[in-house]
């Protein structure tokens, strides 16, 4: 299953020695020759974009990740940030920010990883003429406003889908300055605390600046400073072969080389695990009872909690959602019990919070009753809310992935079956559906899929339904949840920070804007090719996905 | 003193070709039992009311994929499926789309197969060239595949809201791929049948070419057909499901034969045998009443064979 995902990687780095710039790798180098080396296979969706502030999404992530190394790298056991580009990151007032960079190091192409190298980074994406999806993620940083006027009226762009600003003239973030080359400054406009937290998403890796001179080469054959590079350009429809790095200056990847396999519109990966094409695969339903009865197989599976989780969210905008009491009875309507016995019930975990447990500040069972299975009163609030339109169907809009119409058909029958509607599933295409929900171009409930960034509450809260009704997914907006969310940020400590996000994710439940269904859980099962498979919680991508900077190749 | 009478009409029958072949058949038992099949089909088709009392949209997530442990009777005498419908309903309702298919398929192809046969058989010339060659490059691709490819076109686009608009894209394939075999018959048996004397003297009576064409030649040209009609019947439902299994041919949410064959071959592995077991034992039933029908057919209707 896809969703959105936004994390941050970095690569764990004991020593980033000087590395010289090559930039040809060795063909031989894919062959899978010497000890250990090898190539692994690995299933990917279609991705949006694989220049950083871009992707915004778990596909084109997956490959950023490893071809970009960010400021910091988050442990796989505790979730804490360890720098990884970065040296030292401080700050005496939370508002104000000096980073460090470590010395010496470069792109593929040899360019420097310097101030700069961030510094052009983060002004592309926070231009909003460039319309880059993760553009918000520069809303607290001073000088954004001056780079993102109001867009122009919706008739007068050419593409109905992409918005067009008038001429702006900054193109340059005036809270961020280079103090030298390797010592970056950042100020925001208001104190916060996860600010380093942040930094190891894919919206702060640095680009090189080859990179925004041909932007069309660079997104086929991204120049990064990852451990992976691309020799050949990828190609979003068919897939790619990245090699390792031989010049990496931290610690190589056991592996020779990664090639990623796309899988398109409901195809799913398990037919080709079966036959060993494929090392890494999460089955459906159906063939997840198969493969658990399969002892040998039952071995070579990863079973752990994955912090992400799945929700049915609300188009604000519509007005069949704006009566709270609808958005309730929905929710109330959901068996989500039940629907896990058609999916399979070790693949996911009830949910009645917008934080899952294992979140920093997580585990409020915020939702309460109203995420508790109860059809009548899920019809008396239909009731008092005026009830449904007579003979319309409710949409539910979804991506075909893997069985995501699977599940949420399960989810249709049972909103139908308690409030005695009919329902009709809309599958579209992944980044098809991303834009739409985006540009609020929907009229029913949406499938919205969250992975941590970052271990703290905030991450499911403010990229998720801040910026206010005309920028997040929902169109929802709250005074007391913005007044709250600031409060969290200029909190002094970072205790006080968590009790505050989890007070606003209470003002959240309130309002309902989504409704939590599913925590997830991981099930990966791998060839017994690979060993040393490990699934981080926060970098892992839907559908099957390990570490490939720790994993191993035994044939 | 002689008398003359006027033939008095005998009591006899007369015998007619079909009631001949009507003979002839009913008193076969493998056509008997093929015949009470297909009316067991056909009735679910038409009344699915008759043998279930259950929606097959009314599905409880609590409920899925409970096996068929209490054989006909209980709440779901054919148990539950992966959504938690119950698979007896689902089962009945999964046959009309199946069957209209099948029946708006070989209607349309005989129609065009009988019209052109016989265009091509009693006008020859140009027309029988342009006819006979457009047959050969339809008959040179094989129904499946070319029932795959002009699915293709339409993958993604196809509502299931109605029943016409479920079935129209898979009918306009088959349908387009099938009408040959009928085309190749009529028109032989047009060319045989047009020199015929009853057809001459029609002709010199001054009988129109339209008239000639589906008064004279056509009864005797529709008996190959017929005999071939229940046979592809049983091959378009067959073909059906190939389409389904590969996810072109009707599209889930709407049910057929075929989209629960296809749905439950992936869990049969996982221990649900009786999801795939029931649909593929109705199908194979029912493909085998076609054929079994359509053998007898031919061979009551081939004077040579009697």
């Amino acid at each position: 299953m896809r969703r959105m995902r936004m994390t941050v990687a970095a690569i764990a780095a004991a020593g980033l020695a000087a590395a010289t710039a090559a930039c040809a790798g060795d063909e031989g180098d894919v062959d899978g020759e010497g000890d250990g080396g090898g190539v692994i296979n690995m299933q990917i969706g279609e991705v949006r974009s694989l220049i950083p502030g871009g992707s915004g999404e778990s596909e084109g992530y997956r490959i950023i990740k490893n071809v970009y190394d960010g400021l910091v790298y988050y442990d796989i056991e505790t979730g804490e940030p360890e720098n990884l580009v970065a040296e030292e990151i401080t700050s005496p007032d939370n508002q104000t920010w000096t980073i460090k960079i470590k010395d010496g190091l470069t792109f593929h192409n040899g360019e420097p990883v310097n101030a700069d190298a961030f510094i052009r980074s983060w002004d592309r994406t926070a231009y909003a003429p460039n319309a880059l999806p993760l553009n918000y993620f520069f809303g607290t940083f001073e000088g954004y406003a001056e780079m993102n006027p109001d867009p122009l009226p919706e008739d007068q762009w050419a593409d109905p889908e992409v918005p067009e600003y008038p001429e702006v003239a900054t193109t340059h973030l005036s809270g961020v300055t280079a103090v030298d080359d390797l010592t970056i400054e950042v100020k925001l406009t208001a104190p916060f605390i996860g600010f380093p937290t942040m930094l190891g998403y894919e919206a702060f890796y640095p680009v090189a600046e080859e990179c925004l001179a041909d932007l069309e080469a660079c997104e086929a054959t991204p120049i990064g400073n990852g451990p992976f590079m691309f020799e050949e350009p990828y190609d979003p429809q068919a897939g790619g072969t990245a090699v390792v790095w031989e010049d990496y200056a931290g610690d190589k990847p056991k592996i020779d080389a990664v090639e990623w396999h796309v899988y398109l519109e409901g195809d799913d990966c398990w037919a080709d695990f079966l036959t060993g094409d494929i090392d890494i695969c999460s089955p459906s339903a159906a063939d997840y009872q198969s493969a658990m009865s399969d002892t040998e197989l039952a071995e070579r599976v990863i079973q752990q909690p994955d912090p992400s989780i799945l929700m049915l969210a609300f188009p604000l905008y519509d007005e069949k959602f704006q009566d709270v009491n609808v958005r309730r009875a929905i929710s109330m309507a959901i068996d989500r019990e039940g629907v896990l016995n058609v999916v399979g019930p070790e693949r996911f975990t009830p949910l009645d919070e917008w934080v899952p447990e294992s979140i920093l500040g997580g585990g409020t069972n915020s939702c309460g009753e109203y995420c508790t299975y109860d059809p009548e009163a899920a019809q008396e609030l239909l009731a008092q809310a005026g009830g449904w339109p007579e003979g319309e169907p409710l949409k539910i809009w979804v991506n075909d992935a893997a069985d995501n119409l699977d599940i949420f058909r399960a989810i249709g029958d049972s909103i139908s079956e308690s409030l005695g509607i009919t329902y009709e599933l809309v599958p579209m295409e992944w980044t098809e559906f991303l834009t739409a929900r985006e540009n609020h171009q929907l009229d029913g409930p949406f499938r919205s899929g969250w992975g941590p960034d970052y271990n703290l509450n905030e991450n499911y809260l403010e990229p998720i339904y801040g910026g206010g009704a005309s920028v997040n997914d929902q169109g929802w907006e709250n005074e007391a949840y913005n007044a709250k969310i600031a409060e969290a940020g200029a909190a002094a400590t970072l205790d006080e920070a968590v009790a505050l996000y989890a007070e606003a994710e209470a003002i959240l439940a309130e309002d309902m804007p989504s409704v939590p269904v599913f925590g997830e859980n991981f099930n990966f099962f791998y060839t017994e090719r690979l060993d040393n498979v490990e699934v981080h919680p926060i970098y892992a991508g839907p559908r099957g996905d390990c570490e490939l900077r720790t994993v191993t190749i035994t044939e | 003193m002689s008398e003359l009478t006027a033939p008095v009409p005998t009591t006899e029958r007369q015998a007619s070709l079909w009631s001949d072949a009507f003979r002839t058949m009913r008193r076969r038992p493998d056509v008997i039992i093929a015949t009470l099949v297909l009316l067991l089909v056909f009735a679910m088709a038409a009344f699915p009311r008759l043998f279930t009392d259950k929606d097959p949209t009314q599905c409880l997530g609590r409920e899925a994929r409970l096996r068929p442990d209490t054989w006909f009777t209980g709440d779901h005498p054919l148990g539950t499926d992966a959504f938690g419908c119950d698979f007896a309903a689902t089962l009945v309702h999964g046959t009309r789309p199946t069957i209209a298919l099948a029946l708006s398929v070989i209607v349309a192809s005989v129609v065009i197969g009988l019209v052109l046969g016989i265009y091509a058989g009693y006008y020859g010339g140009w027309l029988d060239s342009v006819i006979s060659r457009a047959l050969d490059v339809f008959v040179v691709i094989p129904m499946l595949m070319g029932a795959i490819l002009i699915l293709s076109l339409f993958r993604g686009r196809v509502s299931t809201e109605s029943l016409v608009e479920t079935i129209a894209a898979p009918a306009i394939a088959l349908t387009l791929f099938g009408w040959m075999e009928f085309c190749r018959y009529t028109r032989a048996a047009t060319l045989e049948t047009k020199n015929l004397d009853y057809v001459i003297a029609a002709k010199c009576l001054g009988a129109s070419d339209r008239r000639i064409m589906f008064k004279h030649i056509l009864p005797n040209a529709i008996v190959p057909v017929t005999a071939v009609v229940p046979t592809t019947i049983g091959g378009i439902i067959v073909t059906e499901s190939a389409l389904a299994v590969l996810g072109i041919g009707v599209q889930p949410p709407a049910t057929s034969w075929g989209v629960l064959l296809s749905d439950g071959t992936e869990w049969a592995g996982g221990g649900y045998v009786y999801l795939f077991a029931w649909p593929l034992g109705l199908l194979i039933l029912t493909v085998f009443a076609f054929a079994t029908f359509g053998d007898a057919l031919r061979d009551a209707l081939d004077p040579k064979l009697r």
